[in-house]
């Protein structure tokens, strides 16, 4: 799934060269295969050039001068999205904000911060960190994956179970809309009257414009952090301890369980945990807020995992075994690539009581297709990766990844859950967005992406099927 | 199509008429009413049994240029819209008053947008769950008219606001589409967020007849703290100094020029700090003692029920007095703004966190720098009126929908 790189007309690149100096516009073929694809690896399209501004003035006239010459563009910023989101379909000219990096603010006595949208997410904890202060929304690439990024795919996390998605923590936003305008929105205080544009813009997978800056809350840091390892036979007894801490009241920071399959990649990798190779499950469970609370929540999940039917029970007493088992479940992605070239990300989320059927009908379809699922996912929102293990030059695993993977969709579907949690739809899920909201939902979102981007040339290709995107200037 | 200008007698007799056809006359209220017993001057209020009912108003009156106010529970709904005059038609949603669905392992709930908060904590409170949201107006609003509104209360500092709390909602648009957006699972970014765009939409984009929404284990512990003190500049400084807890307490309010317990025979003292704990007893036990190193004892303490209704007692009192004029700022300009607004004597809610103010029963003389509440979304300017103007065409091209936000409707 490739394309040939179009090519821009020698005025335009010496336009764009003008605005942000000739080494920040790329158009040498071999250095644009750098952008031709994002976390995932199975679609390849070169984009006809790559700008890289450095301030929200050169964004502005970039975006501007792509308007007048009527290119499409998309919006990028560290390429780790799974969904296909920023490629370049259409010939379109990558817009990338790496070079606007910077966090602008750390506001401490109201608790937000401002930042460009290049900065890295973890970027933004370091530089609160003096200050007792923390970004919540952590997404697994975090060392990576930009601000901008994360407001564009609304992007979780594993503790988003007791905090909540970027949406809850983004106060407001400066963006550039498709034909150059900057406009500001939100701000200033969390309570802005009138139709909530900065909740519309965050998740809009860069189809509505490209994001300048951004103001988020930040929290207090917890006073203390306790974490618990439990090593479980079967996938479905770990779903079912989940179910029960749930259902028992507790509210750990995070709930996370990880398969064998993904367990002895991480173990077989430099980010091994000392998770024993022969569990069928972990199940991590964290718990933070007031220090003198925590023992007793520690010690209420660790009988219901061992009810649950758990082998076995640690607790992470010290700072580095703690690191060490986050380091192992944040990097599980990384680390499978040791098992085979490609690896297809699934991101699905189903209502927590039904983890349990839906792994086991997961297993199944894995069984039946002959293709290795590894799982390692977000059980406490019940948000689901499972992530199947191909390689992309043989055509009859890449068309057994095709078909399973739709039929993992119609399963969490069926259970009442839907076709992403965190990744966004991007290129690869538009398929399956009519399996979820009907057409006049559709239809709905079609004309309000018109409404932003009249011309269609935002993000071109992206989200909703190609019958709902409208190019008119009225959405009528 | 322009919708006409005046209502007439003989219009609104139309409409009720038109209803009572398509409908019956039980989605009139009051149900049954004939033609000749309804007083032509009231508008029609239609009670719609469900999306369905409400998308074929919608659809009539998109057709014959009806002006239509949607309207959640009675409580903080207006009969009158600035720049939206005499509505023809006003549409409740209080026969869709019914729990869809209640998983409570899953910590979520589907219920029609007619429940009142109060009627859905009877549901929650024996699972041991709760959905804390304290929206101005008390716990007899519904839930619909919560996610119209999208305003928030006090509790909003731990929990977040009504849009964080709802997974999906249907809302039926000036066309009469019914559209179901979102769902009811935690985490859900399929497709754009019109959850969070209908949410505090003031029913300019249509009506909501239905909602999830995420719920929270009941916290075992619920204490509030209350500080009283001599002047206004007392009240800022001990506010500010709670408002650095390294904790996020359950909320945070200032209030001036307002009894705490209204009703009470005390005099009305100059300012009160509320601190509102949730959670176990020892996490609620710990954070209490920090507090008190920070502001010293309080002067009362309410416990369990008693701190809840007091809560309950405060929203409803932000939600019910006119005039209601709400500004925002930034938690550390509290003080300066309402040494602009020169409350003195006269009653202010402040919600600490936020840096929401609420005067109450009076109109600030001037607006204050540094303070926000009067454009719409934060935004100025052409390029932004343009853009609202669009989006708004998407849901309401026939501009039945009160189009515009006004200031002073919360």
């Amino acid at each position: 799934m490739s394309q040939v790189t179009a090519t821009l007309e020698p005025s335009l690149i010496r336009t764009l060269s003008g605005i942000v100096g000739e080494r920040a516009v790329i158009t040498d073929p071999e250095r644009l295969l750098v952008y031709e694809s994002d976390g995932l690896t199975q679609y390849r399209y070169p984009p006809s050039a790559v700008v890289l501004p450095a301030s929200v003035g050169e964004l502005q006239r970039v975006i501007r001068t792509l308007h007048e010459a009527d290119r499409p563009f998309v919006a990028r910023g560290a390429g780790t999205g799974l969904s296909g989101g920023a490629l370049a379909v259409d010939g379109a000219v990558v817009v990338t904000t790496t070079r606007m990096n910077r966090i602008l603010e750390v506001d401490v006595e109201n608790r937000r911060a401002r930042a460009e949208p290049g900065a890295i997410n973890a970027h933004l904890t370091t530089a609160a960190a003096p200050f007792g202060l923390y970004y919540a929304p952590d997404p697994s690439s975090q060392s990576a994956c930009t601000l901008g990024g994360n407001v564009a795919e609304n992007s979780g996390g594993p503790h988003c179970l007791k905090y909540g998605v970027t949406t809850r923590y983004v106060t407001g936003l400066t963006v550039v809309l498709p034909d150059g305008e900057l406009l500001r929105l939100g701000g200033m205080g969390q309570e802005t009257p009138g139709l909530d544009l900065v909740g519309l813009f965050v998740g809009s997978e860069g189809c509505f414009g490209v994001v300048a800056e951004i103001e988020v809350q930040l929290l207090p840091r917890p006073e203390g952090v306790r974490t618990l390892l439990a090593l479980f036979d079967s996938l479905e007894e770990a779903a079912t301890a989940v179910s029960r801490i749930i259902e028992t009241g507790l509210l750990p920071a995070a709930l996370e369980i990880m398969d064998q399959a993904t367990i002895q990649a991480v173990e077989d990798s430099v980010f091994a945990a000392g998770i024993p190779r022969d569990a069928a499950a972990a199940l991590v469970v964290e718990f933070d807020g007031i220090e003198v609370t925590l023992d007793a929540e520690m010690a209420a999940a660790r009988e219901i995992c061992q009810d649950s039917g758990a082998r076995e029970v640690r607790t992470a007493a010290q700072a580095e075994e703690r690191e060490a088992l986050w380091k192992g479940r944040k990097k599980a992605f990384g680390a499978m690539g040791r098992i085979a070239p490609d690896l297809m990300v699934q991101d699905a989320t189903v209502p927590r009581s039904r983890l349990p059927q839906v792994l086991a009908r997961i297993g199944e379809i894995g069984r039946r297709y002959d293709l290795l699922v590894a799982n390692v996912f977000h059980a406490g929102d019940g948000n689901l990766h499972p992530n199947l293990l191909f390689d992309r030059n043989d055509p009859d695993e890449l068309r057994r990844v095709e078909e399973a993977s739709r039929e993992i969709m119609e399963v969490c579907i069926e259970a009442g859950g839907t076709i992403t949690g965190e990744h966004g739809v991007g290129l690869d899920k538009r398929k399956y967005l009519p399996l979820v909201l009907s057409h006049s939902v559709l239809e709905a979102m079609g004309q309000v992406k018109a409404a932003f981007d009249p011309d269609g040339r935002c993000n071109p290709g992206k989200v909703l099927p190609d019958e709902y995107l409208i190019s008119t200037k009225d959405p009528r | 199509m322009t919708p006409p200008a005046a209502d007439t007698s003989g219009l609104a007799d139309a409409v009720r008429g038109r209803v009572e056809e398509l409908l019956g006359p039980e989605a009139l209220h009051p149900p049954g009413e004939t033609l000749q017993a309804a007083a032509s001057k009231l508008p029609v209020l239609a009670v719609p049994a469900d999306a369905e009912e409400a998308a074929a108003l919608l659809r009539v009156a998109g057709e014959e240029g009806w002006r239509v106010l949607p309207r959640g529970s009675t409580v903080h709904a207006p009969q009158q819209v600035e720049g939206f005059p005499s509505p023809h038609l006003h549409l409740s949603s209080g026969r869709m008053a019914d729990i869809l669905d209640y998983e409570p392992a899953d910590l979520t709930i589907r219920a029609g947008a007619g429940v009142t908060l109060e009627a859905l904590d009877r549901i929650l409170a024996p699972e041991g769950q709760w959905l804390p949201l304290d929206p101005p107006g008390g716990d007899g609003v519904s839930l619909g008219g919560v996610a119209a509104e999208g305003v928030a209360g006090p509790l909003s500092a731990a929990f977040g606001r009504p849009r964080d709390q709802l997974l999906g909602l249907t809302l039926i648009d000036g066309r009469g589409r019914i559209l179901e957006l979102g769902g009811r699972v935690v985490k859900n970014v399929a497709g754009f967020d019109l959850v969070r765009l209908s949410c505090g939409s003031r029913g300019t984009l249509g009506m909501i007849s239905q909602l999830s929404l995420r719920l929270y284990p009941r916290p075992g512990a619920d204490r509030t703290l209350l500080w009283t003190l001599g002047s206004l500049d007392d009240g800022v400084e001990v506010a500010r100094s709670l408002a650095g807890l390294p904790f996020i307490p359950a909320s945070l309010e200032l209030l001036a020029g307002m009894d705490p317990d209204p009703g009470s025979a005390d005099p009305v003292p100059e300012a009160v700090v509320l601190l509102r704990l949730v959670g176990s007893e020892t996490g609620v036990a710990r954070v209490e003692r920090g507090t008190r190193e920070l502001a010293g004892s309080p002067d009362r303490v309410l416990n369990g029920e008693g701190s809840r209704t007091a809560a309950i007692q405060r929203s409803t009192r932000e939600g019910t007095v006119r005039p209601l004029h709400r500004r925002h700022t930034l938690p550390a300009r509290i003080g300066r703004v309402l040494e602009e607004l020169e409350p003195a004597g006269r009653p202010v809610a402040v919600h600490v966190l936020s840096g929401t103010i609420r005067c109450l029963g009076w109109t600030p003389a001037r607006e204050p720098s540094g303070a926000g509440g009067g454009g719409e979304a934060g935004m100025e300017g052409e390029a932004a009126s343009a853009l609202l103007s669009r989006l708004r065409r998407v849901f309401d091209p026939e501009g039945i929908l009160p189009g515009a936000w006004r200031e002073g409707w919360a």
